[in-house]
C-alpha cells in the first residue's frame, strides 16, 4: 500500500475539525423530534405509579375527548406481537414479555396504555381521563428481596434469572495457602444513562405492507430485525432510519416496549405516529445501568503477590431488561483480573428480576469488574502496608500476550507503561509531600489510581460492519457505512481514513449512515467498536476501490496498474513523463461515458467490504485523580485528573480526547452524584434532573492526557476508546476519596459517595 | 382553554399567530414556526437545551409561554450565524475547541454564551464559567466548553 500513496497518512492522526459541527452549531441538526410526516399523530404513554399491582383499565372517557384518535391498552395491541425477547434475539430468561402491562404492573413506569391525538398536549389530556384501578401487591425492589421472595414478574416461576458458579483448578488451594485475603464490597448506584435527547420514534406505515420508522437508535439495523421479528413481518419490509442522535451511551441499543406500542398504534390507525420520551419518563422507564452488587476477594502471599481471586456479582435486571440479565456478568468474571498477574480464580454470578425499571446497557456495561477490582487492590495495598502504586507495579503483567484465568488471550496492551506515565504526569512523589503538608493544615487531599484493560469492538458472534465506497461522476467520494454517531464524529473520522487511502482531501469524502434501506446489516455504535470495525471496513473497501481505480486509469494512461499512485485527487504514473488522470475524469468515464471503458469492464466505481473483526480488541488505560474531601461536610472536589490511554492509532486526537473526557466525567458522576434510588416499596427517588444529579461544568476538572500507542492488529491499528473513561473513572475517584479520608478509617460500600454516605462511613474522628 | 393573538419578532422577522394559552414558547418555535434548532431537553428548566434569547437575555423557552412573547423579540440558534452563513465567534469558539459532540445541548449553550459575551455588560471568564453551570452536556465532559469560554473572554477582554 505504501507505494501506492504519495506519502505518510495525511489526515489520520490529525485533529481534523468535525464535519458535523456546522449543522449542530446553526440549529440545523435533524433529530427524530424534528421530523414531521403528513398526517402525523402524537402519542403519550400512561405509566404505572405503583411498583406492583393488579390492574383493571377503563379508557372509555379518554377515547371520547375531541382530538383523541385512539387509546390502546394491552387488550388492543399485545396480540400483534410475538412474546418479547432480548434485543440480541435470544429468548430468555426474560422479564415482562408483553408490550403493554396486562393484568399486573411490574414497576413504577410500566406502560399501561397509549393515547394517540392530534398533538401531544391532547394526548396527555387523554391520559388523565384513563381510569385505572390498582390493587397493590408487595413489591420486590431489591436484590435481597428478590432472593427471599416468590416471583414478582407475571409468567415467571422465580426471580432468579441467571446463575453461574466456577472454581478454576488451584483456586481453593491458593486461598487456603494465602498469607492475606482481602475482601471488598460495593453496591453501585443505579444510573440513568441520560442522553440529552430522550428516546423517540416516528412510526409510519407506508404502502404495500411496509413500515418506515424513524428511531433514536444506536443501531438501526438491529432495530429493524427486532421490530420485524416482534411483528412477524418480513424483515426487508421494515425500514429504520436513525438521523442525528442526541447521545445514547448504551440506552439506545435496544428497542423498548414504548417503541413497539407506538408502532402498533400507527399500524392500527394507518397514520404516522410520533412518540417522544420526556425526562421524567426517561428517569423512571428509560432503562437503568450499573444496578449490581459486587464483591471481590484477593488472596496474597507474604510478599504481596496476588495468588487468586474470588469474584461475586448480583445483578438487578429489573422487570423488563433489554437483554437477558446475567449475560454480562459472565464477561465480568472472564476479564475481572484485568492487567494483574492472577493465575486462578473463582466466580459466582447471579442475576435477578425485581419490580424496578429494566436494566439497559450503559457505557461499559461490564464496568463493575474494574470498579470492584481497583477498589479491592487499593484495600489490599493498605492491608499489607504497601504503597498502592508499588503494589500495582509488582502485580501487573509485563509479558504480552497474556492468557487470563478463564482462557481469554490479551495482546497489544501496555498497562505498566500507562501506570508509569500516569505516576510521572501527576507527580506522585511530590503529591505525597503536598498531601502531608495539607493534612497539617487540616485539609484532606487524596490520590487514587485506576488501572484497566478495556475490551473494545466486542464481536464474539461475528459483529460485522460494512463500508461501501464509491467514486461519483464528479470524482468526489461517497461512503455508506453501517456505523452510527451519537456524538462519535464518524462523519469526520471515517472520511479521514478514506481520504488517506484514496489520496484525496478529507473534504472530498462524504459519509452516510443510519438508513437500513441504504446498506446491508451491521452493528452500529456500541461497545467502543467504530474506529476498529467500521474503520476497518472503510480501510479495506478503500483499498479495493483503489485497485479498481488503477485498473481503469491504466487503460486511459495506456500503462500497467503496477506503479500507479494516487495523490491530490489524481492517479499518477511513474517515469519522467508522469502521466496522470483525475478521479473526476475516471468518475465520469466509469459512471456516464461508459462506452469509453475497456471491453467487459463493469461500469461504476464502487467497492464494498464487510469486515469481521477479531472477537476482542483490547485497549488499556491508567487514570489518576487528586481530590479534596471535607470530613466536616462530606463534600468532594476533584482537583486534578490524569489519563494515560493506549487506544492504538488515534484516528483523530480531538475526538479521542472528547470520548475519554465524556466518559471520565460520567465516571465521576457514577462515583459521587448519580443515582436512581428505589425504596423498599419500589418507589424511585428521582423524578426530575433536580433529583438525579448529573455532572455540570463546574464539577469537571481539566483532564490531562498522555497518549501511549500500541497499534492493534486490525486494518486501522486503532482500538476502541468510547467506554474506558466511564469504566475506570469511578474507582479512580473512589480510591482518591479513600486516600484523602484515610485518617478517619473510612468504609464505603454504596455508590455514589454522597456527602451523607461519606460522613456515615467515617469510622474514626481523625 | 383560551386562544390568544400574539405579535413578536423572531430572528428579526415579524411573526403574528394565534396560540393556545398553554403552548410553551419551545413548542411554538418548534411546531408553529418550524424552528427545530431549539431543543426540548428536560422541559423542567434544569438542562438548558431549550435556551433562547428574549430581548437579548438568555431564557428557558420550556418554562415560557408563547402568549408571554407578545411584543417581544426572540432570537434562536437559527438567528446567530452571520448573513453569509459563516460562524459567529461563539459558534467558532465551540467548533475550534471540540466543544460539542452529539450536538443536542449545543443550541442552548450557543444562546447562553451569546447573551453572556455580547451586549454592553460583557461577563468575565469566571462569570461565564459560573453561568454555564445551567447547561448539562452529557457527551463532552465540558472540556471544550471551558476552552471555548477562555477563547471568547480573551477576545472580548483582551
Amino acid at each position: 500500500m505504501a507505494d501506492q500513496l504519495s506519502a505518510a497518512p495525511r489526515f489520520v492522526g490529525q485533529s481534523v475539525g468535525r464535519k458535523e459541527n456546522k449543522r449542530f452549531l446553526t440549529g440545523r441538526g435533524r433529530y427524530v423530534d424534528d421530523f414531521v410526516e403528513a398526517g402525523m399523530l402524537h402519542a403519550a404513554i400512561l405509566r404505572s405509579p405503583l411498583a406492583r399491582a393488579n390492574i383493571t383499565v377503563d379508557a372509555s372517557a379518554a377515547r371520547e375527548l375531541p382530538g383523541v384518535w385512539a387509546v390502546y391498552t394491552a387488550a388492543d395491541i399485545n396480540d400483534m406481537f410475538e412474546p418479547l425477547v432480548s434485543v440480541f434475539g435470544d429468548a430468555g430468561p426474560f422479564g415482562v414479555r408483553t408490550v403493554l402491562a396486562e393484568s399486573q404492573v411490574s414497576y413504577v413506569g410500566d406502560p399501561i396504555a397509549i393515547a394517540i391525538a392530534e398533538d401531544r398536549y391532547l394526548a396527555e389530556d387523554a391520559l388523565e381521563l384513563i381510569e385505572v384501578d390498582y390493587d397493590p401487591l408487595d413489591a420486590v425492589a431489591s436484590i435481597s428481596a428478590a432472593k427471599s421472595s416468590p416471583s414478582c414478574i407475571p409468567g415467571r416461576d422465580t426471580n432468579l434469572a441467571f446463575e453461574m458458579s466456577l472454581a478454576l483448578p488451584g483456586s481453593k488451594e491458593a486461598f487456603d495457602a494465602a498469607a492475606t485475603v482481602v475482601t471488598a464490597r460495593i453496591a453501585q448506584g443505579r444510573i440513568s444513562p441520560s442522553p440529552m435527547e430522550g428516546r423517540g420514534i416516528i412510526s409510519n406505515p407506508i404502502m404495500d405492507g411496509k413500515l418506515e420508522v424513524r428511531l433514536s437508535s444506536q443501531n438501526p439495523h438491529a432495530a429493524k430485525s427486532f421490530i420485524a421479528r416482534s411483528l412477524r413481518m418480513q424483515e426487508n419490509h421494515v425500514r429504520v432510519m436513525s438521523p442525528d442522535i442526541g447521545g445514547a451511551f448504551g440506552q439506545k441499543f435496544g428497542v423498548n416496549r414504548d417503541f413497539l406500542a407506538t408502532i402498533a398504534a400507527s399500524l392500527k390507525l394507518r397514520r404516522p405516529v410520533k412518540w417522544i420520551e420526556d425526562k421524567p419518563e426517561a428517569l423512571q422507564a428509560g432503562g437503568h445501568g450499573r444496578a449490581e452488587e459486587l464483591e471481590l476477594s484477593i488472596a496474597l502471599d507474604a510478599s504481596g503477590t496476588m495468588l487468586a481471586t474470588h469474584f461475586k456479582v448480583d445483578d438487578n435486571g429489573g422487570a423488563d431488561p433489554v437483554s437477558a440479565p446475567g449475560g454480562l456478568t459472565q464477561l465480568m468474571a472472564m476479564i475481572h483480573t484485568g492487567a494483574y498477574n492472577i493465575p486462578t480464580m473463582m466466580a459466582d454470578c447471579k442475576a435477578y428480576f425485581t419490580n424496578t425499571c429494566g436494566s439497559t446497557a450503559y457505557r461499559g456495561p461490564w464496568a463493575g469488574e474494574t470498579l470492584i477490582r481497583e477498589i479491592t487492590v487499593d484495600k489490599a495495598a493498605r492491608a499489607i502496608g504497601m504503597d498502592p502504586v508499588e503494589f500495582r507495579r509488582r502485580n501487573t503483567v509485563t509479558q504480552w500476550p497474556h492468557k487470563l484465568p478463564m482462557g481469554l488471550m490479551i495482546d497489544d496492551v501496555s498497562p505498566l507503561e500507562t501506570l508509569e506515565r500516569t505516576v510521572e504526569k501527576i507527580g506522585y512523589a511530590e503529591f505525597r509531600a503536598e498531601q502531608a503538608k495539607a493534612r497539617e493544615q487540616g485539609r484532606y487531599l487524596g490520590i487514587g489510581f485506576g488501572l484497566c484493560i478495556e475490551p473494545t469492538a466486542i464481536s464474539p458472534g461475528g459483529g460485522t460492519d460494512t463500508a461501501e465506497v464509491r467514486i461519483e461522476t464528479t470524482g468526489k467520494i461517497t461512503a455508506v457505512l453501517t456505523c452510527h454517531s451519537q456524538g462519535h464524529s464518524v462523519e469526520t473520522t471515517m472520511a479521514q481514513i478514506i481520504a488517506d487511502e484514496m489520496g484525496v482531501d478529507v473534504n472530498d469524502v462524504t459519509i452516510a449512515f443510519g438508513d437500513t434501506d441504504s446498506i446491508t446489516s451491521g452493528s452500529g455504535a456500541g461497545g467502543s467498536r467504530q474506529a476498529v470495525v467500521a474503520g476497518g471496513a472503510a480501510h479495506i473497501a478503500s483499498g479495493l476501490l483503489r485497485e479498481k481505480v488503477f485498473k481503469l486509469a491504466a487503460h486511459f494512461l495506456q500503462t500497467e496498474p503496477d506503479g500507479l499512485k494516487l495523490e491530490g485527487g489524481s492517479v499518477v504514473g511513474s517515469g519522467p513523463s508522469a502521466p496522470s488522470i483525475t478521479l473526476a475524469a475516471l468518475g465520469k468515464a466509469a459512471n456516464v461515458a461508459t462506452l469509453t471503458l475497456p471491453e467487459g469492464m463493469e461500469a461504476g466505481l464502487t467497492a464494498r467490504y464487510c469486515y469481521t473483526p477479531p472477537p476482542f480488541t483490547f485497549a488499556n488505560a491508567c487514570h489518576a485523580a487528586i481530590v479534596e474531601a471535607d470530613p466536616g461536610t462530606g463534600l468532594v472536589k476533584v482537583l486534578r485528573y490524569v489519563v494515560a490511554e493506549d487506544c492504538g492509532v488515534m484516528l483523530n486526537p480531538a475526538v479521542v480526547e472528547g470520548q475519554i473526557a465524556g466518559g471520565v466525567i460520567q465516571g465521576i458522576g457514577n462515583a459521587l452524584w448519580e443515582e436512581q434510588h428505589y425504596d423498599e416499596g419500589g418507589n424511585p427517588s428521582a423524578g426530575t434532573y433536580k433529583d438525579y444529579i448529573l455532572p455540570i461544568s463546574n464539577d469537571a476538572p481539566t483532564i490531562e492526557y498522555v497518549h501511549v500507542c500500541t497499534p492493534s492488529k486490525t486494518p486501522t491499528g486503532a482500538k476502541g476508546v468510547g467506554e474506558g473513561g466511564a469504566i475506570v473513572g469511578t474507582p479512580t475517584i473512589f480510591n482518591a476519596v479513600m486516600d484523602a479520608l484515610a485518617p478517619f478509617d473510612p468504609e464505603f460500600e454504596q455508590l455514589p459517595l454522597t456527602p451523607s454516605r461519606i460522613l456515615a462511613g467515617l469510622r474514626k474522628t481523625g | 382553554m383560551s386562544d390568544h393573538d400574539i405579535s413578536l419578532t423572531v430572528n428579526g422577522r415579524k411573526v403574528a399567530r394565534r396560540v393556545p394559552a398553554r403552548r410553551t414558547l419551545l413548542d411554538f418555535l418548534r411546531s408553529d414556526l418550524g424552528l427545530t434548532g431549539t431543543h426540548a431537553g428536560c422541559e423542567h428548566g434544569v438542562c438548558g437545551a431549550c435556551t433562547v434569547m428574549i430581548d437579548g437575555v438568555a431564557m428557558r423557552s420550556c418554562l415560557t409561554f408563547a402568549v408571554q412573547m407578545d411584543g417581544h423579540a426572540v432570537t434562536t440558534v437559527e438567528g446567530v450565524a452571520n448573513e453569509d452563513g459563516s460562524f459567529h465567534p461563539v459558534q467558532q469558539a465551540l467548533h475550534d475547541n471540540h466543544g460539542l459532540q452529539c450536538g443536542f445541548c449545543t443550541p442552548g449553550i450557543v444562546m447562553s454564551l451569546l447573551s453572556l459575551t455580547e451586549g454592553e455588560q460583557k461577563a468575565s471568564r469566571e462569570e461565564v464559567l459560573d453561568a454555564m453551570s445551567g447547561h448539562i452536556c452529557r457527551c463532552t465532559g465540558y472540556q471544550g466548553l471551558h476552552k471555548a469560554i477562555a477563547q471568547l473572554t480573551e477576545a472580548t477582554h483582551g
